[in-house]
């Protein structure tokens, strides 16, 4: 069996997280004499997938509760306690990593002690690595978590809690049975979109799909229906029977709400379908996933995406980079904003470019997020300073510990955006974690930003921003591009202004010399392949007007200092 | 002898006085009978050898007596044309009066010196073993031993170097009245002693536009004393031209024999292995030590006599091209040359396309347009 035997996408395994939940399950003969089958499902940690875990919760009677005995308790860790306790879930906490030099099993202990008041002998104390501690684990939820209360006699209800496309059989949802049974070849009927399918396979993860006949109350495991649409069998929808129909679907949950909109433009402009194509295959199995076409003056034919947050966004670009070998051209990330028009007309935008005139706005409101920020203690000024300076508001703080401190902000969901995270780390040396939760749009002093090369507006360059770092922000832009774009044969004055007034400007010299100082007959094949390389260069950057850019031009809008 | 500080050639140590004489005699040895397999091709193409140019650094290392031999044996093996062009690369305090004389004698034509810099500080710099009084002594030697047609090689934006300094070293220069001038403008190339210096920082560039300066002073000075600019970084006296190198700005055909030598015959570039040991075994056992050739098409081939020929001032004419190739250069390259020209970088002078002097310190951003 290889590790990580559940991360099985390469991003996974590569960065050692979990993007998608999966669900496995498995038969543990106790000690007791019992066979005892676990359904279990492994779901992410990070706050971009809380929706994962969420509907995952939604699925199950108990959560195990896995903290580093080291780390100590994250912001992500509280946010997905607190998902579990929401859903009445028994909770098993175990520490682990105990194996670690740098472990303090019993400093988490008491931090989680004071936080949910668990009884101490609650806990389990465990090693993955020497197994220490695994054995507990499986006794715990054998006897700890209730088994399933479904009813097998009534009218079947079944949460899909996940889905993945199959090119050969179509969708396949992930369910949990909650009452009734599925069957092979009964029909079933989706209730939130009222259609009829045939169920075609039905199995249980083991961890690979393990084909069944049937899959009663109480069992999580797949069906597949000869559904094509993935849209047609979405995530929290309830599957019931055609002909005996349950009454009301299970309660859903929250649906997965794009936060953060971006561009996605093919480097070579011939390959916009391909972008289609590989997005739409990636929608697949990720319904959280938005995109529309849009258009641009610099970038040409691309497509507006939304994504959950940063890490969702990192993760759907380098798949396409890698798996779909397309080259991109991806513009700074945007919250979405609602603007009210002077006409009381509300509209919400996810990009700059949409924005109204400004005679036509009556004000401009922006996502905030409560922020929830986990540090030791000796950081607490340095983040608040962070937090401060990012238009914080201050909430509240707890000390968690004597040396560990809840911090909680609401903060503009744009400033999380801009590099917050990386600052962040480094200004706790790296052991501040960090968690956020949308809690709506409130009205801020929002100006457009715009770009200017060589005279000429850059509409992918433009960024909305508060006023007050108007200033500030478009001297830093201009002075990051200035760095980035390399000396064309002219000058390149680089603007930034709000509306006409211009704010900032730089230049860009004229370059003076590209030139080869000996040519001699050894030299021909060498430095013809060198004029290749330089005109391969050229051909990666894209021409705006008589100025040529490179694509990390357009992502120099979010890594300024 | 050292290697400079700056070189980047394919060269190599050897070990102690008695070894490295046995080495280059084998390695001269191997050479010569590249040379004899090579002079047989030539025969059959009833082709005539215009100009040899003994070079890659500094042959006149050789013991008198290895170097008379291989230039004699040379002259043997290949039809070499009356009035040919014989030239032979030094380093000052490598070449003595005996040496010179025994070069001249045995029929070379043309020396070149490699002098860099007449300012000691600088030459330190760089790492040369010589200093400015050699390089001077060295002139006058070859004089004496009767060159009549003498280079010498120079470098500026040198890290430290000043405008003045530069303008020391040329108004000397054209003093001693050479025939020709090399100025090039230091290249820093990766993992140099001096390329590792400055990227540690004990050594800063020479700015930017320091350099583009003292290029335009070199151009302006030399041209006031008579030099022709005839080549990006070439000056030289009426009829002092450098004919092999012309060879190689026109691309056509050439022979090179030793190791890492390259040739260009047939619209096809040989390249030999570039270690000696290795050049000297696949000789010995093969006859031939090509480890890469590649081959041009017709494309490939007009594109690089444009980006060759526009290194020198004359540029390339219209109807050369024409009669080489059979098509008009506007035809073949009409878009390379339109951006050429809008950008200011190339110029059409009567049926002869040329870079602009503002085009020469930038002619890589015209070039590449014909690739």
């Amino acid at each position: 069996m290889t590790d990580q035997v559940l991360d099985s996408m390469d991003l996974e395994r590569e960065r050692g997280i979990t993007i998608k939940a999966k669900a496995v399950r498995l038969t543990y003969k106790s000690p007791d004499g019992n066979e005892y089958i676990f359904n279990l499902i492994d779901t992410p940690g990070h706050v971009d997938f809380g929706y994962e875990v969420s509907r995952s919760l939604a699925a199950c009677e108990g959560a195990v509760l896995v903290v580093d005995a080291s780390q100590g308790i994250e912001a992500q860790t509280l946010a997905n306690l607190y998902l579990a306790v929401e859903n009445d879930l028994v909770i098993i906490p175990v520490i682990n990593k105990i194996d670690l030099p740098n472990a303090d099993p019993e400093r988490v202990r008491r931090e989680l002690q004071d936080i949910v008041g668990f009884s101490p002998d609650e806990f389990i104390f465990a090693s993955a690595k020497t197994g220490q501690g695994v054995q507990e684990i499986l006794e715990a939820i054998a006897h700890r978590v209730p088994p399933p209360s479904g009813d097998s006699e009534a009218p079947l209800k079944a949460l899909i809690f996940d889905s993945h496309f199959d090119p050969y059989r179509g969708v396949i949802a992930y369910t949990r049975v909650v009452d009734g049974h599925l069957t092979c070849g009964m029909r079933i009927k989706l209730m939130a979109i009222d259609k009829e399918f045939e169920v075609t396979e039905l199995g249980v993860f083991k961890p690979h799909m393990d084909e069944t006949r049937s899959l009663s109350a109480g069992e999580v495991g797949y069906v597949a229906a000869g559904v094509k649409n993935v849209q047609d069998m979405h995530v929290g929808d309830t599957i019931t029977s055609a002909e005996f129909s349950a009454d009301a679907p299970l309660p859903g949950y929250r649906q997965a709400r794009p936060m953060v909109f971006c561009g996605l433009y093919p480097a070579d402009t011939c390959r916009y379908e391909d972008i289609r194509d590989a997005l739409t295959k990636l929608r697949l199995n990720d319904a959280s996933l938005k995109f529309e076409p849009e258009t641009s003056v610099a970038l040409g034919f691309g497509f507006r995406c939304g994504f959950l947050g940063l890490l969702h966004m990192d993760i759907i670009q380098e798949r396409l980079e890698r798996e779909f070998d397309l080259n991109l051209i991806t513009t700074a990330p945007t919250v979405v904003y609602q603007v009210e028009k002077t006409s009381g007309e509300m509209v919400e935008i996810d990009s700059p470019a949409k924005l109204p005139p400004a005679s036509k706005i009556q004000a401009i409101l922006e996502p905030y997020v409560q922020a929830v920020i986990i540090t030791p203690s000796d950081y607490i000024g340095p983040v608040m300073e962070l937090c401060q300076e990012r238009r914080g508001e201050y909430k509240n703080m707890e000390y968690l510990s004597e040396s560990r401190v809840r911090i909680v902000y609401n903060l503009p969901l744009s400033e999380i955006l801009l590099d917050f995270f990386d600052r962040l780390k480094s200004r706790t040396r790296g052991y501040a974690s960090l968690d956020y939760d949308y809690i709506g749009h409130f009205e801020s002093d929002l100006v457009k930003l715009d770009i200017l090369l060589n005279d000429m507006p850059v509409d992918a360059l433009s960024c909305m921003i508060h006023r007050e770092k108007a200033q500030e922000r478009g001297r830093q832009l201009v002075e990051k591009l200035r760095e980035t774009i390399p000396r064309q044969l002219f000058d390149v004055p680089i603007q930034a202004a709000i509306g006409s007034q211009v704010i900032a400007r730089e230049t860009v010299r004229a370059m003076r010399k590209n030139v080869l100082q000996k040519c001699y007959g050894g030299d021909v094949s060498r430095k013809r392949k060198l004029l290749e390389k330089q005109r391969e260069g050229k051909r990666r950057m894209k021409q705006l007007g008589n100025v040529e850019i490179p694509q990390e031009a357009f992502m120099a809008v979010l890594k300024v200092d | 002898m050292k290697k400079c500080d700056y070189c980047d050639f394919n060269s190599y140590a050897i070990g102690s006085v008695n070894e490295s004489e046995k080495a280059l005699c084998r390695y001269i040895e191997a050479l010569l009978e590249e040379a004899r397999i090579q002079s047989e091709a030539v025969t059959e193409l009833g082709a005539q050898v215009s100009t040899v140019y003994l070079g890659g650094g500094t042959p006149t290392y050789l013991p008198e007596i290895l170097l008379s031999s291989l230039l004699t044996e040379v002259f043997r093996l290949f039809p070499i044309a009356d009035n040919a062009e014989i030239t032979v690369e030094s380093n000052p305090g490598t070449a003595t009066y005996r040496k010179l004389r025994c070069l001249r004698d045995i029929g070379a034509t043309r020396l070149s010196i490699g002098v860099q810099s007449l300012n000691d500080s600088l030459l330190a710099r760089l790492g040369r073993v010589h200093s400015a009084s050699d390089s001077i002594q060295t002139f006058h030697l070859a004089r004496e031993a009767g060159f009549d047609n003498i280079n010498i090689d120079l470098i500026y934006a040198i890290p430290g170097q000043t405008m003045d300094d530069w303008e020391e070293t040329l108004d000397s220069v054209i003093g001693l009245r050479p025939e020709h001038i090399s100025a090039y403008g230091l290249m820093l190339e990766e993992g140099t002693p001096l390329w590792r210096k400055v990227k540690s920082g004990t050594l800063a560039v020479c700015d930017e536009d320091l350099e583009i300066d003292m290029y335009y002073s070199a151009k302006e000075k030399l041209s006031l004393a008579g030099y022709q600019h005839y080549e990006i970084s070439n000056f030289a006296l009426l009829g002092y031209e450098c004919r092999h190198n012309i060879i190689y700005w026109r691309l056509e055909p050439y022979i090179g024999l030793g190791a890492g030598a390259h040739s260009y015959v047939k619209r096809e570039i040989r390249s030999n292995l570039a270690h000696p040991q290795d050049y000297l075994r696949s000789i010995k056992s093969v006859g031939s030590s090509v480890c890469e050739r590649e081959v041009f098409s017709k494309a490939d081939e007009m594109s690089t006599v444009m980006i060759l020929g526009l290194r020198m001032t004359c540029g390339v004419g219209e109807s050369e091209f024409h009669r080489r190739f059979g098509i008009s250069m506007r035809d073949a390259f009409g878009e390379a040359i339109a951006k050429g020209v809008a950008n200011g970088l190339l110029k059409w002078d009567g049926d002869r396309l040329k870079l602009t002097r503002y085009g020469l310190m930038l002619s890589n951003e015209a070039m590449q347009e014909f690739l």
